[in-house]
């Protein structure tokens, strides 16, 4: 045998092992994507934005690195593992969620709470329709007025004190209102304080903060 | 009133003791109970392990629950105020003490002044 021809196959089983090893990797990394990762398609809705990227260190809900950040339907294909998610958006407060990711999932903005500057901006356009849904409360008796009044979550809720004209005589008291399909209703009845299970229908949120200001 | 079932077991016949073992674990078993009613009315209903409050102004006790007068473990949270700002001084009693009254059913005893 002439050394040029042991050289020649030498090199051949070189380039065999070379394309094989490619192959191999290519092989890997299709399996990986494919079978191993998950389908993740994020859907932001109401021109908002959804990030998702790894968990912070400590396993908190901070966002250590991010992977992808869209205001558009999208699909990445991430391991599975636990993820932070931030949803934000102009005039919403930011909300950070996490998720184990284990199969394909999808991932939609939930309802987020509007800032406080929207609200407040919300309370100035629906003082009047608010106090005349809540006339027959505040007319009644003792003259009670209005007070300490706030919009929560997407501005669909409303709770106020109210103030008697003599407040040595008279309870100060608290109402709940709700904004349905564009009308808003009393949700309660004036009291001194509200029981969480017997308003089961209004965010224990909303009750926290009246019974507590 | 355990003591003199024991007692009644050591005087009698073969018939009233089994009786009488049965009645002792009657009493166990509802001492039991009593314990888990504690430890549910603790649960749901921390402030009560600090009641009564007593204060110039108000007084604050638990009680039966209006809402749920069946169910174990619920308690209510009543309030004596003759003047509104001794109600109101009542609400803040759990402020003050770290509680949250959204958690409560509080009933006033005295019912309070305006309310529709």
């Amino acid at each position: 045998m002439y050394p040029n021809q042991s050289n020649t196959k030498r090199n051949r089983l070189i380039g065999a092992l070379v394309v094989a090893i490619f192959l191999m990797v290519i092989f890997f990394f299709v399996y990986q994507n494919l079978s191993v990762k998950k389908s993740v398609t994020l859907t932001p809705t109401n021109g908002t934005t959804i990030e998702i990227g790894q968990q912070d260190e400590e396993g908190g809900m901070k966002l250590e690195e991010t992977i992808s950040k869209t205001t558009a339907q999208s699909t990445i294909r991430l391991n599975p593992g636990v993820y932070t998610i931030i949803f934000s958006g102009d005039g919403y407060e930011s909300q950070n969620s996490s998720v184990n990711i284990q199969k394909d999932t999808e991932i939609t903005t939930p309802p987020l709470k509007f800032t406080k500057a929207r609200l407040d901006q919300l309370l100035q356009k629906d003082r009047v329709a608010i106090a005349e849904s809540l006339q027959a409360i505040t007319s009644s008796g003792d003259g009670y007025i209005l007070s300490d009044e706030k919009l929560y979550l997407q501005g669909d809720w409303y709770a106020a004190k109210l103030v008697p004209g003599d407040s040595t005589k008279y309870d100060v008291l608290r109402v709940v209102a709700h904004k349905e399909n564009g009308k808003w209703t009393a949700a309660t009845p004036s009291r001194l304080v509200f029981y969480k299970n017997h308003y089961p229908k209004i965010p224990v949120d909303v009750l926290r903060d009246i019974n507590n200001r | 009133m355990a003591i003199t079932l024991i007692y009644s077991a050591a005087t009698s016949n073969d018939l009233s003791d089994t009786l009488t073992v049965t009645e002792q674990q009657q009493e166990i078993a509802g001492g039991q109970n009593a314990v888990n009613a504690a430890e549910d009315i603790e649960k749901n209903a921390p402030a009560v392990v600090n009641l009564p409050a007593i204060d110039i102004n108000y007084r604050i006790d638990s009680g039966a629950s209006v809402k749920y007068p069946t169910r174990d473990g619920a308690v209510a949270i009543y309030i004596r105020a003759t003047d509104a700002e001794g109600r109101q001084a009542a609400l803040e009693w759990f402020g003050d003490n770290s509680y949250d009254v959204t958690d409560y059913e509080v009933i006033f005893v005295d019912a309070p002044k305006g309310v529709q």
